[in-house]
């Protein structure tokens, strides 16, 4: 009997639209996710895309995206036989009550099995798609995809149906049904916003009823190898995990069993009246009969259709389902983003409206066009599905008032979602404490700017659906429109005139608003607005009245476009159209050159082709740059001019100077002393200078260029960052030479460089290659040189450069700055100009400035707090700082990051300045970048690195270890605790994804996860082994063998020969530290406690330790453990916000003999906890069993311990 | 009023719908009687502007209904074969609603419009109602109401009666009756007694071509003396239709009972049948169908 209705419903659904619908998507979805270069689930790296880690990665992810199919499969079992009031019928039969509720259940289960199979199958047929590149496949094994989706996917979808199939049968309602789907996704995903950081870790992984978090915690430090080959088993969370949710799927099984009864009273519809109608109500005796009524024929009687239809639309939108479904969506997404404005370390950002706009318009995205295209179909076909149509399209009523008022509809829908998304906003921002709204910039690029594009996507939905003339067809048409819209531009399809919709990046800026982006931008959307109301006047004349008719039968209405009216509107709309095209045509293809990314990758090609054979010449170095530069923040410009002087630091002769300027730098003068140029290539900006006299070693000569960086008016793609009008910045590398061949223009991407038959390109010279010790790795044409600039802006801002100023003057309505070095610098400079405030403070002889946009003042205490800190210490423990000022200068969010030139450090709005650190145990993140940013002072500009591997050891290392010495001295260890769990997590997670492999740190190849993340975890664990003071003894020395010179420079092995030196006994540490890959597993087993008759506690540990070496694709070797480890006893847990040193009864290394050891300690106070290298200073795939709580069972052991000694 | 001229419809399938149809309907009602699939929906629709045929033309007074959609679709009254409703809203609230597409945009007119079609269509208690409650003879009630909003001179009725027990089909017909003298009133029906109660001038369609026109008494009057009636076995009908011009059997008392078109006495047994318009009919279909089947040998 079950297994029949299991059947039938299994049947009766395989036909349903749902399924097929579903399958389609879900097909399509991994399909595409997986042919596109762009999107990468899982895989990417060393790890494969089909590699059973991306299967689960990609099929638990769209886990979470199911929810909003379950309602469909769900709700429908049990509601069709009361929509259809088939209960009657149904129930009167000898149908027992679990068969027809387990019976049902299991059949929707089964079509929506089946439906959700769409995800791993399309996911497989998109493997072998000709444009995978193979080198990213592992070989196909069906069985990855069959335990992932049987074992892994389809429990967690069981829990969901369970739990959708209960409340469907308690409220005996689709809507709720979807509601509450909503209510649980809203929930999920805000509970995983809320626990996000490190110590949420394995609650989450425990209660994740999608396992995602589950997955995500069991995999994290997974290495390459192991993501590809091993499947995730049911073990430690994930089993746990599946018991708990086994029992709660139990319970609600037996609660909808309870709660369902065939015997329910019918529900009787409520008849309302309100007091208004029933005073109007005419009795039926009063009734005049044989009116006609007098039909009025005109404009006005056409603006009252429009108005009754649009208000019609509008109300049955707000009132249907999908409405709601809509709202809650696009709620739930924005309200995630609005919530997560992490901006490093677990730390959020300041509510900034710019921030709460970025929300809103994240969480519309694709998500919502898809709701609108499937929305959108079914306004357009209300009347047909309603069989209402017939009657509707006999009235003479002009099809635009039908066509129009539906899209009015669908607009004043995505408005009312859009205004729900600000009054969000505002009220996060509110709760927040944060009361400087910004109601114009969300009316403008919050609500307009957003709005528009939907709208033009909906007049396009709905133009396809009245062509296509089928509800299916039309939503599969706009499908592959959604679909083209990420993939056209991936495949050299550029241009923005033929991209429906298409629109130009418009970043925000507190500093600089929307800046002219927001201009090239508009003219897209008018572009796009002329050819939608064509579209528009096409769609109402193609409408179906009446019975579907072939395109050509309909194609006679379109003789419409012959009255006067019609005629002079559409001839309007194609003037509009070609009009702006014509204008963007202009901006894109004249005023600037219309290059693809592929026109970019073949011109890098062709470059190294035609240039790479001079590599190799020899070359002058520049030693003195001498730079005018006017900058026109208006005219989005900058001029420069400038004389350099080349000196020749070879041993022989040169006599030709070669000499690349930069791509987007426009040349109007290049010369050299005393030669000719012989070769130029426009394409590339490449010249060749032959010397009329060969320069003599060490002789020196002038090279005098005027070039000018500019943005004409808007390009497609790559508007420039750098030139706007409020917070330029720009450093020479984008208008000054590269002298020789310049290696930058080169294409890195190794599976690009594959497509095009060229061999690798290294990361970085061999550690071994002594050729590149005299050149750095920043730039290989200039060593130390010396420095001075006049630059000029528009009256009002300010723009600063490395240097001293020396002075600055007004001249013609342009404010000019004359800067001088007092010391050579790396040929590496920037300019920065804005309206800036300023907050300055004299310390020590030295002058502390930040340079801020005048709101972000949050954090600039900390900044020159931080400065100061850094100085004093670096001072004393590294070698005098050699400038005596410090600028800090922010600049426009559309860059992330601070950099550290001389004496200056550019600072993104978009991290330090609107950090929130409110938090009493929050990282502080300006002052942890500022740290680093003053550390560079010697890790980069006192010392530098040569061009080889290990080279961003000496720089990024070494300044994250400068900034970890301030951050401790500041905030004490606990507080470092917090911090280099971040850096292992993310050292971890990083080693996993390194498309090329993980090389040791003195090896490290410009990897960030490596130089800094690892760096971090090394050199605290260094200095906590060694001590402070042999470590800053042996950077000391570093200084004084390397500082300021080029002859040579700094490499990895000149600091671990010396900290061999200074620390002989510690040769194997420093050997593993950085000479190898070397992971640590430690492991606080166990512990027992006991009390002694003295009153102190006999506490006994035990650790388990372990040791192993890996190479660049993670495969292990084990090796023997064979340095002491910390092991310490607490009366708190180290990992709690308010552990301090207090609570700390003893800590101190002790060796540890084999892979178990136990340890014997006495202290004088109960402990609460015991710990094996508790402060995690080793690198440990599993940190979190370095700690163990002092169990019951010890403590039973201790009160007993107490009795007897009684 | 309504002049139809060469009408041809063929469907993208390849179907002829419509073959060549060619009718002057006058004012009053005119009933198009054929079986089902004759392609009467078909006329209907093209009628109403909700199709348009492949060749042909449909002329309304001084209206091209095929040029001027707009111009015809205000003075027309339309009830679909098969309709539905949105699901929200009441009687009352969807006429109004009609009314104001139909142009009536005078707010105190409207109320009395769609106040008088609610009493003259009975619906006046249940205004209030949603229509998706409503039972299949309140619904083609609202559809009657909905299609005489606005004074319609050119009403188009398909199929109404489906579906309705006899005294809801007898107020339909009134209600017809009352309207159906001023203004053309064409209804199609598969039913002969709807044609046979309602109207002076009616046409037989069958195979998308018009196969008899003109008035019932006319078509009844050129069938007399040709029509025989005869009592047989069930099991002889075969054999009958094999050798006489049958036109159709029914069952009387548990006896069958053919009836014969022949212009003498066909034989033994048959007597004369006073003919009636289900004669007409029947006879109309028959032969059309012989003369297909005659078409498709040849």
């Amino acid at each position: 009997m079950l297994l029949q209705i299991a059947a039938q419903e299994l049947r009766y659904m395989l036909k349903s639209p749902q399924t097929v619908v579903s399958f389609a998507i879900f097909f399509l979805l991994t399909f595409f996710a997986m042919i596109s270069p762009n999107v990468t689930i899982g895989g990417g790296g060393n790890v494969d895309v089909n590699s059973p880690f991306a299967i689960a990665m990609t099929l638990l992810t769209l886990n979470v995206f199911a929810v909003f199919v379950v309602p469909a499969f769900m709700a429908n079992a049990i509601l069709k036989d009361f929509d259809s009031k088939f209960d009657g019928i149904l129930f009167s039969t000898p149908i027992s009550k679990p068969a027809y509720l387990f019976g049902r259940f299991i059949g929707a289960f089964a079509a929506m099995s089946i439906a959700l199979a769409g995800a791993p199958l399309g996911m497989l047929v998109g493997t072998f798609w000709p444009s995978v590149d193979p080198e990213t496949l592992s070989p196909t094994n069906i069985g990855h995809y069959v335990y992932v989706y049987g074992a892994l996917v389809l429990p967690a979808m069981l829990i969901i149906s369970a739990i959708m199939y209960a409340i469907a049968i308690k409220t005996r309602s689709l809507m709720y049904t979807y509601i509450a789907a909503m209510g649980l996704l809203i929930l999920y995903i805000v509970g995983l916003n809320l626990l996000q950081g490190p110590e949420y870790r394995e609650f989450n992984a425990l209660i994740d009823p999608f396992i995602f978090s589950t997955f995500q915690e069991m995999t994290r430090y997974w290495t390459a190898v192991e993501r590809n080959t091993t499947l995730l088993s049911y073990e430690g969370y994930l089993l746990t995990n599946r018991l708990i949710w086994l029992g709660i799927t139990a319970l609600l099984a037996g609660l909808s069993y309870v709660l369902f009864s065939f015997r329910t009273a019918a529900k009787l519809p409520r008849e309302r009246k309100s007091k208004k109608e029933k005073a109007a109500e005419t009795r039926k005796a009063d009734v005049v009969l044989g009116t006609k009524g007098t039909p009025v024929w005109g404009g006005s009687t056409v603006f009252a259709q429009f108005m009754l239809r649009t208000k019609f639309e509008v109300g049955s939108v707000f009132k249907s389902l999908p409405f709601l479904i809509i709202v809650g969506f696009s709620l739930f997404l924005t309200i995630t983003a609005l919530i997560n404005r992490n901006v490093g370390y677990g730390l959020d950002a300041y509510p900034v409206t710019r921030l709460m706009i970025d929300a809103i318009r994240g969480g519309f995205g694709m998500a919502l066009v898809v709701l609108l295209i499937f929305y959108s179909a079914d306004i357009i076909w209300r009347e047909r599905v309603a069989k209402f149509n017939e009657i509707i399209d006999a009235l003479p009523t002009p099809n635009w008032v039908y066509v129009v008022s539906k899209l009015t509809a669908l607009a004043l829908v995505l408005l009312a979602v859009l205004v729900l998304g600000i009054i969000t906003s505002i009220t996060i921002q509110l709760l927040s404490g944060y009361s400087a709204l910004e109601v114009s910039l969300y009316l403008h690029r919050g609500l307009l700017h957003t709005l528009l594009p939907f709208v033009l996507v909906a007049v396009l939905s709905a133009f396809v659906q009245v062509v296509s003339n089928n509800r299916f067809v039309g939503m599969m048409i706009m499908v592959l429109y959604l679909i083209s819209t990420q993939v056209l531009q991936a495949l050299g399809f550029e241009h923005p005139l033929y991209r429906f919709a298409s629109d130009i990046d418009t970043p925000l800026s507190d500093m600089n608003g929307s800046g002219r982006f927001i201009v090239g931008d508009y003219w897209l959307i008018s572009y796009w607005a002329f050819v939608s109301g064509l579209l528009l006047m096409l769609t109402y004349m193609l409408w179906s009245r009446g019975t579907l008719q072939p395109l050509k039968f309909r194609f006679r209405n379109l003789r419409a476009f012959l009255q006067p009216l019609t005629g002079a509107a559409a001839a309007l709309l194609l003037t509009g159209a070609i009009g702006t095209g014509g204008f963007i045509y202009y901006n894109t293809n004249v005023l600037n050159e219309y290059i693809t990314l592929d026109d970019i990758e073949e011109l890098q090609v062709a470059y190294e082709r035609e240039y790479r054979q001079y590599a190799d010449l020899p070359m002058p170095r520049t030693t003195d740059v001498k730079v005018d530069v006017d900058i026109y923040p208006y005219r989005r410009r900058i001029e420069v001019r400038s004389t350099q002087v080349l000196e020749n630091k070879t041993s022989e002769p040169i006599s030709t100077v070669h000499m690349v300027f930069p791509p987007q730098a426009e040349l109007v003068d290049v010369s050299i002393e005393g030669a000719t140029r012989s070769e130029f290539n426009d394409r590339f900006n490449y010249h060749i200078f032959s010397l009329d006299r060969p320069m003599a070693p060490g002789e020196q000569r002038q090279l005098t260029y005027e070039t000018l960086i500019q943005q004409r008016g808007f390009s497609h793609e790559r508007n420039s960052v750098t030139l706007v009008r409020n917070g330029t910045f720009v450093n020479n590398s984008e208008f000054a030479p590269y002298i020789g061949f310049w290696p930058g223009g080169m294409m890195a991407d190794r599976n690009t460089r594959r497509e095009y038959g060229l061999e690798p390109l290294p990361r970085a010279p061999k550690l071994e290659d002594d050729s590149q010790y005299g050149n750095n790795y920043i730039r290989q044409d200039s060593d130390f040189v010396t420095f001075e600039t006049t630059v000029s802006t528009v009256e009002g801002q300010t723009v600063v450069a490395p240097g001293y100023l020396e002075r600055n003057w007004v001249e013609d309505g342009r404010h000019y700055f004359r800067y001088t070095m007092d010391a050579p610098i790396l040929n590496f400079y920037s300019y920065l100009s804005a309206e800036y405030e300023v907050i300055r403070e004299e310390w020590n002889d030295l002058l502390i400035e930040v340079f801020h946009h005048a709101p972000h003042t949050y954090n600039t205490g900390r900044m020159i707090e931080s400065v100061k800190d850094s100085i004093s210490y670096f001072n004393t423990a590294f070698s005098p700082y050699q400038h005596k000022q410090l600028r800090i200068l922010e600049f426009p969010a559309y860059r992330t990051f601070a950099q550290a030139f001389p004496n200056t450090v550019p600072y993104s709005e978009g991290i330090g300045f609107i950090a929130d650190i409110a938090g009493e145990d929050q990282i502080d993140l300006p002052y942890y970048v500022t740290a680093h940013e003053v550390a560079h002072q010697w890790w980069a500009h006192q010392v530098m690195a040569a061009n080889t591997q290990g080279g961003t050891m000496l720089v990024e290392t070494l300044a994250q270890y400068g900034a970890l010495l301030v951050m401790e001295q500041q905030y004490g260890k606990d507080q470092i605790r917090k911090f280099l769990k971040f850096e292992l997590d993310q050292y971890l997670s990083g080693r996993a994804t390194d498309p090329e492999g993980e090389l040791p740190l003195y090896r490290v190849e410009n990897q960030q996860y490596i130089h800094y993340r690892k760096g971090s975890v090394i050199m605290y664990a260094l200095k906590d082994y060694l001590g402070e003071d042999v470590v800053n003894r042996a950077l000391r020395r570093l200084i004084s063998l390397r500082a300021f010179s080029g002859e040579p420079y700094a490499i990895s092995t000149d600091l671990i020969g010396i900290l061999k030196e200074e620390a002989p006994e510690h040769i194997g540490l420093i050997e593993d530290f950085f000479e190898k890959i070397t992971i640590y597993d430690v492991t606080a087993a166990g512990s027992t406690v006991e009390q002694l008759a003295d009153g102190t506690y006999k506490v006994t540990i035990d650790a388990k330790v372990a040791k192993v070496y890996a190479d660049a694709e993670g495969n292990e070797t084990a090796a023997e453990f064979d340095i002491p480890v910390d092991i310490g006893v607490f009366t708190k847990n180290p990992a709690d916000a308010d552990f301090g040193p207090e609570h700390v009864l003893y800590l101190d290394k002790h060796g540890i003999e084999g892979a178990d050891g136990s340890i014997e300690l006495i202290v004088s106070t109960q402990p609460t906890h015991i710990g094996v290298d508790p402060y995690n200073k080793l690198i440990d795939r599993n940190s979190n069993d370095n700690i163990r709580p002092v169990g019951t069972v010890d403590l039973l052991a201790a009160a007993q311990g107490d009795a007897q000694s009684r | 009023m309504l002049s139809i001229n060469k009408l041809t419809h063929t469907y993208p399938n390849g179907v002829q719908a419509l073959k060549d149809v060619t009718l002057d309907i006058p004012k009053g009602m005119f009933g198009l009687l054929g079986p089902n699939g004759a392609g009467k929906s078909s006329l209907m629709r093209t009628i109403a502007t909700l199709q348009q045929p492949t060749y042909g033309s449909i002329v309304f007074d001084d209206i091209d209904v095929l040029a001027e959609p707009d111009r015809i679709r205000r003075t027309l009254g339309y009830l679909p074969q098969d309709f539905g409703v949105y699901p929200r809203g009441s009687a009352y609230d969807l006429l109004d609603h009609l009314a104001i597409l139909k142009g009536i945009t005078n707010h105190k007119e409207r109320k009395q419009v769609v106040e008088g079609l609610l009493v003259q269509t009975n619906l006046f208690e249940a205004r209030k109602k949603k229509l998706s409650t409503f039972s299949g003879g309140m619904r083609q009630r609202f559809g009657i109401a909905q299609a005489l909003i606005g004074g319609p001179k050119l009403i188009i009725v398909d199929e109404p009666t489906a579906g309705l027990d006899p005294e809801e089909r007898n107020r339909f017909h009134n209600l017809l009756a009352e309207i159906g003298e001023e203004v053309v009133v064409i209804l199609s029906t598969h039913i002969v007694d709807d044609v046979a109660d309602l109207c002076p001038n009616m046409a037989i369609l069958a195979g998308g071509q018009i196969i008899r026109k003109g008035t019932p008494t006319e078509l009844i009057k050129e069938l007399e003396g040709h029509v025989w009636k005869k009592v047989i076995e069930k099991s002889e009908l075969e054999t009958f239709r094999q050798s006489h011009n049958v036109i159709s059997s029914h069952l009387t008392m548990g006896q069958t009972v053919i009836y014969v078109n022949a212009p003498t006495h066909p034989g033994e047994g048959f007597e004369p049948s006073k003919p009636n318009l289900e004669d007409v009919y029947f006879s109309a279909i028959v032969s059309s169908r012989n003369g297909a089947d005659t078409a498709d040998a040849a």
